[in-house]
């Protein structure tokens, strides 16, 4: 395949501001990536760890797009499911699996337990000429130097969505060392907040411009994102969805398309910001993951073409 | 090797009621069975995955027991560490860390111990809970290699039930051979006050495993076959100081007296003298010179006469 999305699955309990309730959508950072990319390619694997309920719950939803489930790996009774609660402007207010601290702290392990390792991620890159690879990961060094290993061998590129109780100011150390193996570096604004420890967005950028990476993409919520590279930035505004349902997974779905532009555009910041924004706009649209990803793609295709355009005339 | 400790290694800080931190213990599951293994037989090893610093930790203990690390997995940077803070009315909150997520991370999955079996080993030690994919894979590989485990109960059913954990092990307990419960979670599974013993004991004997050591705190534990019970009350070698581990070290003796086809009488006593050691210290058995192995064995032959006599 020539994308990969990699990394974890979740099963998301939608709860909104105006009292909608939506239960186990598909969710987490690899099948959000997933659909970013395939709305413009069939040519991209999934490759997670889940619990075995996620064939049967999504068995409609993995027929209907013909998923490759050669990379998704049952290793436990039950998927991750989660509870994720929005506040009116669709941002995420909490993350809930039970208040019980039990219950928090085996939530947690298992979110752990199906984590993929290096050497998983490994089998589906080596010798298949991999053009471009997302996942969401930590700042773990050890983790990075066999990441490091798989990359130099198979020289695919890299988008890095780091994981947001990772982005703070005391792992920058940790990040920069990371940021040498990674050619497009994801993070939205309340990370960047908490990396640099400043509210004040000029500021951010000043201080993303300086980091080493070639491009980044810096997620602002619903006002849209900035592609930043060269020590330029560049802002795109949020693309106006057909229905706002569901926000959960838009920086996924944006930063898996980012990913798939960066290697198609050959890292064109005005492309890959547009077409982010398109991916969050569609994701938006529906409950949980885009339910029929190849059916948008043209609608999709004709919306980046004339935008960009639009963009570069400007 | 014969033996094998599955599962996490953990280690601990405590930070006392006044905020003053202590040393860090080493800890963890499959490292206290690891060294009631090592009480027993040198013929055992640790399987884990850890992060890269458990060797400033655990490395001079290992490397003073002559333990190889052959099974040991560098996953991540850090190995588990909890701490426990003591509030002034002597209870304690505690956390992880690195977080849960990182401890997940670091979990024994199935294939690690096949992989860590070898053509003499014929038992481990696995603190493990009730999921049916990974208890299928151990089935798969334990047939396959034929190696018996020693399953410490561990975990609820996802809905956290009582009625469905209980369905859930009686669905997989034949995979195992030997079982280790203590008697709060037998209370919760069974539904019977723990301290009437002769009902939960009678539970456990209609188990299809060969035998179970059933564990009742302070008091000692069993040794249950589906045929007898013994009874033998805990053994202090010196005083006792600190009984964390004593659970899983017990067991991991427990596993390893069966296996080496010692009857019910001894394999409590042997269960109960490691206990013993372990609670002597805050920590592992600091040194297990072949001394002390000498005189773990006499004292637990002793124990386990008395037991007979007593009949």
């Amino acid at each position: 395949m020539k994308y990969i999305a990699a990394g974890n699955t979740m099963i998301d309990n939608g709860h909104y501001a105006d009292g909608r309730r939506v239960t186990q959508n598909l969710g987490g950072p690899a099948p959000f990536a997933y659909s970013g990319i395939r709305i413009w390619d069939d040519e991209v694997q999934l490759i997670s760890n889940v619990g075995r309920d996620f064939y049967t719950i999504f068995k409609e939803w993995l027929d209907k797009n013909n998923v490759d489930t050669s990379g998704i790996v049952a290793k436990l009774d039950t998927s991750n499911h989660i509870d994720m609660y929005f506040d009116e402007h669709g941002d995420v207010l909490d993350i809930d699996s039970g208040t019980d601290k039990r219950n928090t702290y085996l939530y947690a392990e298992k979110i752990g337990y199906l984590k993929l390792f290096p050497e998983e991620l490994s089998k589906f890159t080596e010798g298949k000429n991999v053009k471009g690879l997302y996942m969401a990961q930590n700042t773990d060094r050890l983790i990075w130097e066999k990441f490091a290993e798989i990359k130099k061998r198979d020289g695919f590129k890299y988008m890095w969505e780091i994981e947001g109780a990772h982005c703070i100011a005391k792992n920058m150390e940790d990040i920069l060392f990371a940021l040498q193996y990674t050619d497009v570096f994801s993070l939205n604004i309340g990370e960047a907040r908490n990396l640099f420890e400043t509210d004040d967005e000029d500021e951010i950028i000043r201080k993303l411009k300086e980091l080493p990476v070639d491009m980044i993409l810096f997620r602002v919520g619903k006002r849209g994102l900035f592609t930043i590279k060269e020590g330029k930035h560049y802002y795109h505004d949020s693309i106006k969805p057909e229905r706002l349902l569901d926000p959960a997974g838009c920086g996924n779905t944006s930063t898996g398309s980012a990913m798939y532009s960066y290697c198609e555009t050959d890292g064109d910041p005005i492309a890959v910001g547009i077409m982010a924004n398109i991916a969050a706009a569609l994701n938006i649209s529906y409950y949980g993951i885009i339910p029929h990803m190849e059916a948008e793609r043209e609608k999709a295709n004709a919306m980046a073409k004339e935008l960009i355009s639009k963009y570069k005339s400007k | 090797m014969k033996y094998l400790a599955c599962g996490n290694i953990m280690s601990d800080i405590v930070i006392d009621a006044n905020g003053v931190p202590g040393p860090l213990h080493m800890g963890g599951p499959a490292f206290f069975a690891l060294t009631a293994l090592r009480l027993w037989t040198k013929d055992c090893k640790l399987v884990c995955k850890t992060g890269a610093d458990y060797d400033e930790t655990y490395g001079s203990w290992m490397d003073l027991h002559g333990l190889s690390r052959e099974s040991i997995r560098v996953e991540a940077d850090n190995c588990t560490v909890h701490v426990l803070k003591y509030r002034p009315d002597g209870l304690f909150d505690w956390e992880s860390m690195y977080g849960y997520e990182a401890l997940g991370y670091l979990i024994t999955p199935p294939q690690q111990i096949d992989e860590a079996c070898e053509d003499d080993t014929k038992g481990f030690y696995f603190a493990n809970g009730l999921d049916t994919v990974i208890w299928r894979k151990i089935d798969e590989f334990k047939t396959r290699r034929g190696v018996k485990m020693m399953w410490e109960f561990g975990g609820k059913a996802p809905d956290g039930t009582p009625e469905t954990s209980l369905k859930m092990m009686k669905n997989v307990i034949h995979i195992a051979d030997m079982w280790s419960i203590n008697s709060a979670e037998a209370e919760f599974l069974f539904g019977i006050p723990r301290d009437k013993d002769e009902d939960i004991i009678n539970e456990i004997m209609k188990l299809p495993v060969e035998m179970t050591l059933y564990r009742v705190g302070k008091r000692g534990a069993y040794a249950v076959t589906p045929s007898t019970a013994v009874f033998c009350e805990s053994i202090d070698i010196t005083e006792s100081v600190d009984p964390t581990g004593c659970g899983n070290s017990s067991t991991g003796a427990a596993m390893w007296a069966h296996l080496e086809g010692y009857d019910p009488e001894m394999v409590v006593s042997i269960a109960n003298v490691t206990a013993g050691y372990n609670a002597a210290q805050l920590g592992p058995i600091p040194h297990i010179t072949d001394e002390i192995m000498k005189d773990a064995f006499e004292i637990a032959s002793q124990k386990a006469l008395k037991l007979k006599e007593g009949k």
